[in-house]
C-alpha cells in the first residue's frame, strides 16, 4: 500500500513538475545554476508561449 | 486464454451496445453506458490501434525520438511514459467534452453516444496517435510545420488561420458558457470571482514564499476554493452582499471581457499558471469521482433514445441530426485541437515509439470517456427540467408559465413547481434558460453527487459543480487569449518590428487589445442574443474544429500516400472523408439554410424584416448588430472551407503522382 502511494505522490509531483529543480541541480552540478525562483519563473514562461490547453 | 477473455469482453460489450441502442419507451441504467464504453475502447485500442501502429504507422522501438536524439533538459526532455500521458490528458482535455454532449442531449442519448465512441475509436485517436506518430518522425515539427512540408505553404498558413479562428471562436463560446452559468446567480458569480484571488495568492506563494511547491500550493488553493464554493451560499443569504454579485449577462459579459484582458497582459507566474494548477487536479479530482459515483448509484437514464429534434427543430440549437450532432460534438469524438498538442510539447518528452498508441490513441480514448459521463449526467435529467434549463426564451417565451406550456406541449412533462423546488434545492432564484450547457451540466453532476455523498448538500454540489466548469474554462480562456496574442505578435512583426517583440509592454497591449477585441465581440453579440447566442456560436466552433482535424487528417493521409502505401492511408482517409462531408454540409446549410434558426442569411433577411416593422430603438440597434454578426460568419464559415478544399485538392494531387518517396522518414 505504501508502495503504491509512493508511486502516486512522484507521479504527481512529476506531472506538477515539481521534481524538475532537483533533475536541473543534477545535470548541472559543475556550473553555477539558477535559484529555485528563477528556475520556476523561466519554466513558467516557457511553459505558457505555446498552445497547451485545448478546447 | 487470452482468446476467451476478449470473446467474453466483446459479447458483453455488445450486450451492453444493444441495451442502449434498442430500448424504447423505458428508462435503462447509466452503468449500460460505463460497460459498453469501456469494452469498446478496450477492443479497439488493443486491436485497432495495435494494428495500425504495427501496418499502418510502422512504429519502431529502437527508433531514437527526438527526446533521446536532442536531449538539453529545456525542450527534449526524455519523460516517463506515465508523466507523459498525464501532461498530454492533462493539454487535450478541456470544457468541450463536457458542454457538447450537454448540447447534444438535446436529440435524445443515442445519437451523441454513438458518436463519441464510433467517431473517438475510428476518427480522433486515430488523428491524435497518427500526428504524434509523425511529429514523433519529424523531430517535433508541429502541425503547421507538417502542413507547410508535406503539402505546402498554403497548407501551413492554412493550419495556422484555422488554430487562430478557432482559438478567439471558441474564448468566445466558452466566454458564453460562463456568463450564462453566473447570470442572476450571486453564488455562482460570487465563487467564481472568488478563484481570482485565490489563484492571485497561490501564484505569490509559489514566486515568493516557497518557489516551485506546486503541490502544497495546489493543497491550500483547492482548500480555499472549497470553501468559495461555501462562503458563496453566505453571500447568497446576506441581502447586502448578494447584490454586488447579481448581474445581467452584459455586465457579466464585459467583467469577462476586462479579465481576460488582465490575464493576458499579467505576467504568467500570477494567475494564469497558478489557476492551471488548481484547474487541472479540480478537473482531475472531480472526473475520478463523476466515474466513481456513476458506479455507485447506477442512475436511470431519463432522455428518450431519440428525440423529435433530430428534424433541426431542436430549442437549443437549430439544424438536423445530420450534420450537427457530429459538429455540436467536436471534443470528444475527434478535435482538431488535439494535433497541435500532439505535434506540441508531447513529441518532446516521449522515450520510444511503443508508447505512441498508449498516450496518443488511449489519451484520446479517456477524452472520449469524460465526455460519455457528460451525456450520462444531461441524461438523467428529466427531459422536462433538461430543456426548460437550456431553453432560451426566444424559443420558449420569456416567463415561466410560457415556457412550461411550450415544453409540455412538446410532450415533456414539466411543471412549475418541479422547476421552483429544484432551484430552490440548488440555491438558485431560478434555472429557466439557463442555456449554454453549464448549468444542466451542473444540475445533472450535482443530482449525481448528491445521491452518493448527501441528498442535503445538493446546492453545494451544484455550485462546486459551476466552480468546477468556471474554474478551467477560465484558463482556456487565459491561455488561448496569450497564445493569440504570440501568434498576432508573430504575424504583425513582419510588418512592423517592434509589434513582435514578445516582451514589449507597448505590444502587449496593442495585441492583447486586439485579441480580446476580436473573441469579446462575439462574446458581445453571444449575449444580446435573444437565442442564446449558443445557437450561433457552438456551431461555428464546431466546424472551425472539425476543419482543423481535417486539415491533420490531410497531413496524416499524404504523409501514409508517401512513406507507406495508399491502402493503409485508408485509416486517416476514410474519417476525413467523412469529416469533409460534414464540415462541408454543416457550412453549406449555416449559410443557406431558408430555416432563419440554421442559415445565417435566413436568419439576417428575418431580422431585416423585422427592423422594417419595429419601432423601438433600442431593438433596432441591436438587430442590426446581430444582422452584421450574421454575415460576418457567413464570410468567416465560407473562408474556413475554401481553404479546406485547397488542402485537400493537395492530397487527392499526391494521389496521382508517380514520384516515388523513401519509405523511412
Amino acid at each position: 500500500m505504501e508502495k503504491i502511494f509512493k508511486k502516486i505522490w512522484f507521479f504527481l509531483k512529476e506531472l506538477s513538475g515539481e521534481n524538475n529543480y532537483q533533475k536541473y541541480i543534477m545535470n548541472n552540478k559543475k556550473c553555477t545554476h539558477m535559484t529555485q525562483k528563477e528556475f520556476y519563473l523561466k519554466q513558467l514562461n516557457k511553459k505558457w508561449n505555446k498552445i497547451n490547453r485545448c478546447c | 486464454m487470452k482468446i476467451f477473455f476478449w470473446i467474453i469482453l466483446s459479447i458483453v460489450g455488445a450486450l451492453a451496445f444493444s441495451i442502449i441502442a434498442l430500448s424504447r419507451n423505458e428508462t435503462i441504467n447509466a452503468i449500460w453506458f460505463i460497460v459498453a464504453s469501456v469494452c469498446i475502447y478496450l477492443i479497439a485500442y488493443r486491436f485497432y490501434a495495435a494494428w495500425i501502429a504495427t501496418k499502418a504507422l510502422v512504429i519502431d522501438s529502437n527508433q531514437h525520438t527526438p527526446s533521446i536524439k536532442f536531449n538539453d533538459g529545456k525542450d527534449f526532455i526524455p519523460t516517463d511514459k506515465w508523466i507523459v500521458f498525464g501532461h498530454h490528458f492533462a493539454a487535450i482535455a478541456g470544457p468541450g467534452p463536457l458542454v457538447g454532449p450537454t448540447l447534444a442531449a438535446q436529440f435524445g442519448y443515442l445519437p451523441g453516444t454513438i458518436w463519441i465512441l464510433v467517431g473517438a475509436v475510428l476518427g480522433g485517436a486515430v488523428q491524435d496517435m497518427s500526428v504524434l506518430f509523425f511529429s514523433v518522425r519529424k523531430n517535433g515539427k508541429s502541425l503547421g510545420q507538417l502542413a507547410r512540408d508535406e503539402l505546402g505553404t498554403l497548407a501551413g498558413i492554412a493550419s495556422q488561420i484555422g488554430t487562430f479562428v478557432i482559438m478567439i471562436i471558441l474564448i468566445a463560446v466558452l466566454g458564453l458558457v460562463v456568463v450564462n452559468a453566473m447570470k442572476h446567480s450571486p453564488w455562482a458569480t460570487s465563487t467564481v470571482v472568488a478563484t481570482i484571488p485565490i489563484a492571485i495568492f497561490i501564484g505569490f506563494y509559489l514566486r515568493n514564499i516557497r518557489p516551485g511547491r506546486v503541490l502544497e500550493a495546489t493543497a491550500i488553493g483547492v482548500l480555499l476554493l472549497l470553501l468559495a464554493v461555501y462562503y458563496g451560499g453566505e453571500i447568497d443569504k446576506s441581502t447586502s452582499l448578494r447584490v454586488l454579485f447579481d448581474h445581467d449577462g452584459l455586465s457579466l459579459a464585459f467583467g469577462v471581457i476586462i479579465y481576460g484582458f488582465c490575464a493576458a497582459v499579467l505576467p504568467v507566474w500570477m494567475l494564469l499558471a497558478p489557476r492551471d494548477y488548481l484547474s487541472t487536479f479540480v478537473k482531475l479530482g472531480t472526473v475520478i469521482f463523476l466515474a466513481i459515483s456513476i458506479i455507485i448509484i447506477r442512475p436511470e437514464i431519463h432522455m428518450p433514445a431519440v428525440t423529435q429534434f433530430i428534424d433541426g427543430t431542436g430549442p437549443i440549437f437549430g439544424g438536423s441530426l445530420f450534420p450537427f450532432v457530429f459538429i455540436t460534438i467536436a471534443c470528444g469524438a475527434i478535435s482538431g485541437f488535439h494535433a497541435l498538442i500532439s505535434s506540441g510539447t508531447t513529441p518532446k518528452l516521449i522515450t520510444n515509439e511503443k508508447y505512441i498508441p498508449m498516450i496518443g490513441y488511449g489519451g484520446m480514448l479517456l477524452e472520449s470517456f469524460v465526455a460519455i459521463m457528460a451525456i450520462v449526467a444531461a441524461c438523467i435529467l428529466e427531459p422536462g427540467i433538461y430543456f426548460a434549463i437550456n431553453s432560451p426564451p426566444g424559443m420558449v417565451g420569456s416567463s415561466a408559465a410560457e415556457t412550461i406550456q411550450t415544453i409540455n406541449n412538446w410532450g415533456f412533462e414539466v411543471t412549475l413547481e418541479q422547476m421552483n423546488q429544484l432551484a430552490q434545492d440548488v440555491g438558485e432564484n431560478s434555472l429557466f434558460a439557463r442555456t449554454g450547457g453549464a448549468p444542466s451540466l451542473a444540475v445533472g453532476m450535482a443530482t449525481i453527487f448528491a445521491k452518493a455523498f448527501g441528498q442535503n448538500l445538493l446546492a453545494m454540489w451544484y455550485h462546486f459543480a459551476i466552480m468546477f466548469e468556471a474554474v478551467f474554462i477560465l484558463t482556456t480562456l487565459d491561455a488561448g487569449t496569450r497564445v493569440g496574442r504570440f501568434m498576432l505578435q508573430d504575424i504583425l512583426g513582419n510588418y512592423y518590428k517592434p509589434l513582435g517583440n514578445h516582451s514589449s509592454l507597448f505590444s502587449n497591449i496593442i495585441t492583447s487589445s486586439a485579441v480580446v477585441f476580436c473573441w469579446g465581440y462575439f462574446l458581445y453579440i453571444g449575449v444580446i442574443d435573444p437565442n442564446g447566442g449558443v445557437n450561433i456560436l457552438w456551431p461555428l466552433f464546431g466546424i472551425a474544429n472539425q476543419m482543423l482535424a481535417a486539415i491533420a487528417l490531410c497531413v496524416v493521409t499524404a504523409m501514409l500516400i508517401k512513406y507507406r502505401n495508399k491502402l493503409y492511408a485508408m485509416v486517416s482517409a476514410i474519417p476525413l472523408c467523412w469529416l469533409l462531408i460534414i464540415t462541408t454540409v454543416a457550412a453549406y446549410e449555416k449559410i443557406f439554410s431558408d430555416d432563419s434558426r440554421v442559415g445565417f442569411l435566413a436568419a439576417a433577411r428575418k431580422i431585416q424584416d423585422q427592423i422594417s416593422n419595429s419601432t423601438s430603438l433600442i431593438d433596432i440597434d441591436v438587430m442590426q448588430k446581430i444582422a452584421f454578426n450574421l454575415h460576418l460568419n457567413v464570410v468567416i464559415i465560407s473562408i474556413l472551407v475554401l481553404i479546406l478544399w485547397i488542402v485537400v485538392m493537395d492530397v487527392v494531387k499526391l494521389l496521382f503522382q508517380v514520384k516515388v518517396y523513401g519509405k523511412n522518414i
